[in-house]
């Protein structure tokens, strides 16, 4: 599903410069859930923005399916990240002016999809993250958890095939941590490719592969 | 993404910052409203010293004026010799001591128009409730205002107790030839036996065309252009009294005051040489003072207008700069979120400037019987052109906020990568 041959990304110029990412190279299969691990500044959450279009690499290729996406434009991007790519965000990335359900419907919104449907969607999706009493409230009165399973909602109701998480559990304590990766975990069951970066080997364990990083460098691959 | 999409999530923008949202609308409709009534003060000031202008010295200084004081007769031997030394008369504006200024003139004009106004009911020709303006003009000057008849013959010189009446189209069933008697008063106590004549129907579109007729009106509320159709023109005895206007048709100062002192001296007429285009220009020099001043004031108002505007956008923008990486991370496109950002930005502008322009209307409206008295009745065509003048600078102000705002949103939205949004840059 996922190709990057020789993926290289610097930031700053001239003697400014640093290299983040150095020569990676990485092949994610369709339906695969795996952990991307690695000391601050490693690089993981470059590789996820890469990964999600956010962010151009500055040499090497990007292939996602047939489509060779470092070669496309920001109209190009755009398209691609509508189409493919669904995010959770360690600190959620829910809009605070928005209630629970207008969040989830975002994606939908973004794919014009029609408003009963839209509004069907988001229930049942709340409805199944046991949040669907939730719907009319706003992100900032309800809890981290509740918080993260919105988003959850959010990247599902995109009904996208590559869902990145950057470190979804991070802002949250360990118990309702597992259970953000129990929610992931079905995802990945139901189809989805997951990319999860983290720093806990405990929530690294629950998935697939571990991928570690060093210095923008991967440094191992491992199957569980 | 839809249309309908882009408003809703400029909705939600609003709904979100909902404080900020109404600080910025009051704030702009209080610039708006300034600009609209400077604007309307700069514009209507610039009119009326046009139009004091055009009438009073055609653009020129070739204006004279002497008041004429115990006549007895004779003011008519006076304009004659005036005439004949080159200074031709071109009106009279009626003066009078009584305390007030102008009270005596208005008293003669609205004076006219009462005693008018009984004969027209008395003979069964209007009801009460009509009301008739009269035009009252001397004779002597009849010749310069281009007055055009449908029927009857223009004549100038009416006795002492008679006055000669030209009827707008309106009145048709009345028969030239037809007279009246009526008790006019003449001063405050006087009362005289005055014969009305009806001595032609004036041409239907007819007008008063000359600008420099001056009849016993204000100056500035002179009946030129204006269409008779509604009117009673009536010709008056010589004036008595009165400051007469003459063109000085190119002599100096000093050679007119020679000119008028020699004729005094040979007719025995006692005259002031007021100085009456001294107190116009400073009239004019006042005017323009304050136009300049109103300008000052306008573009201070435009300059606040535009720096709270973009102050209180650039402010909401650092606050808010990540909605819009979330807008990316959930596949809004560049374009989705460019349109957003503008109508969210231009939409305000243009419900305040609506709001303004509907509210601001009436309440300037409801001054309307002021600004058309401030430029003379006989503009108030201009009136409406000072109207669109006022709303055609708001509209300039208007659009070039949302061009000034479609451009920083421009530069903003392209000159960024999803990922700057999400990690906070913003600006």
């Amino acid at each position: 599903m996922i190709d990057l041959k020789d993926i290289c990304m610097d930031y700053g110029m001239g003697e400014a410069k640093t290299r983040v990412l150095d020569h990676i190279n990485l092949h994610i299969e369709q339906g695969e859930i795996t952990a991307i691990m690695g000391p601050s500044g490693s690089g993981k959450t470059t590789l996820l923005n890469i990964l999600g279009a956010m962010d151009v690499p500055t040499e090497g290729t990007y292939q996602f399916k047939d489509c060779e996406v470092s070669k496309y434009g920001s109209k190009q991007l755009n398209e691609f990240r509508k189409n493919n790519i669904a995010f959770v965000f360690q600190k959620f990335e829910l809009i605070q002016g928005y209630t629970v359900r207008e969040n989830v419907e975002l994606p939908m919104r973004a794919k014009n999809i029609k408003k009963k449907e839209r509004k069907e969607t988001a229930e049942a999706l709340l409805g199944q993250l046991g949040i669907g009493h939730l719907k009319k409230k706003f992100p900032g009165h309800i809890s981290g958890g509740e918080q993260q399973r919105c988003a959850i909602a959010r990247a599902m109701a995109s009904g996208n095939d590559l869902i990145l998480a950057d470190e979804p559990t991070g802002s949250l304590d360990q118990t309702t941590g597992q259970d953000i990766m129990k929610l992931l975990k079905e995802m990945n069951q139901k189809g989805k490719t997951i990319l999860v970066v983290t720093h806990d080997e405990h929530i690294a364990n629950m998935t697939d592969r571990i991928i570690r990083l060093e210095d923008g460098r991967i440094v191992s691959d491992d199957r569980l | 993404m839809k249309g309908k999409n882009h408003i809703y999530y400029v909705y939600l923008n609003c709904r979100t910052n909902l404080l900020k949202r109404f600080i910025n609308f009051l704030l702009l409709c209080i610039s708006f409203l300034l600009i609209i009534i400077t604007g309307f003060a700069y514009f209507i000031v610039n009119e009326r010293e046009y139009a004091a202008d055009r009438i009073i010295v055609g653009g020129n200084n070739n204006l004279g004026t002497v008041r004429i004081l115990n006549n007895d007769d004779k003011g008519i031997e006076f304009m004659e010799e005036m005439k004949k030394k080159g200074l031709s008369s071109i009106g009279q504006r009626y003066f009078k001591e009584v305390g007030m200024d102008n009270f005596a003139e208005e008293l003669s004009a609205q004076q006219s128009e009462f005693n008018i106004k009984k004969i027209l009911i008395n003979n069964g020709h209007m009801t009460d409730n009509t009301s008739v303006i009269c035009v009252p003009i001397y004779g002597e000057f009849l010749q310069l205002c281009g007055i055009e008849l449908r029927e009857g013959v223009l004549e100038t010189n009416p006795k002492g107790n008679e006055r000669y009446l030209y009827l707008g189209s309106g009145f048709h069933d009345i028969p030239v030839g037809t007279v009246y008697y009526n008790k006019d008063y003449t001063g405050f106590s006087d009362e005289k036996n005055i014969k009305y004549i009806v001595k032609g129907y004036l041409a239907e579109g007819s007008k008063i065309l000359s600008d420099k007729i001056l009849t016993s009106r204000d100056l500035f509320n002179l009946y030129y252009g204006e269409v008779l159709d509604d009117k009673i023109v009536m010709i008056d005895v010589a004036p008595i009294d009165y400051n007469t206007y003459f063109l000085t048709n190119g002599k100096t100062s000093d050679e007119v005051n020679a000119i008028l002192d020699e004729i005094s001296q040979k007719t025995g007429v006692e005259i002031e040489k007021s100085d009456w285009l001294g107190v116009l220009k400073e009239q004019k020099e006042e005017n323009r003072i304050l136009i300049k001043n109103i300008g000052y004031f306008l573009v201070i108002t435009i300059l606040i207008c535009i720096s709270v505007l973009l102050c209180n956008t650039l402010a909401e923008k650092m606050n808010n700069g990540n909605v819009i990486g979330i807008w990316y991370a959930n596949g809004f496109s560049q374009k989705d979120i460019f349109v957003i950002e503008v109508l969210d930005s231009i939409l305000p502008i243009l419900f305040s400037a609506g709001l303004t322009i509907f509210f601001s209307y009436f309440a300037l409206q409801a001054q309307y019987s002021k600004w058309v008295e401030y430029i003379g009745k006989q503009r108030t065509s201009d009136l409406i052109g000072i109207y669109s003048k006022s709303y055609g600078l708001l509209a300039v102000v208007v659009l070039f906020l949302c061009l000034m705002l479609t451009w920083i949103k421009a530069v903003q939205v392209r000159n960024r990568k999803p990922i700057d949004y999400i990690r906070g840059e913003t600006l």
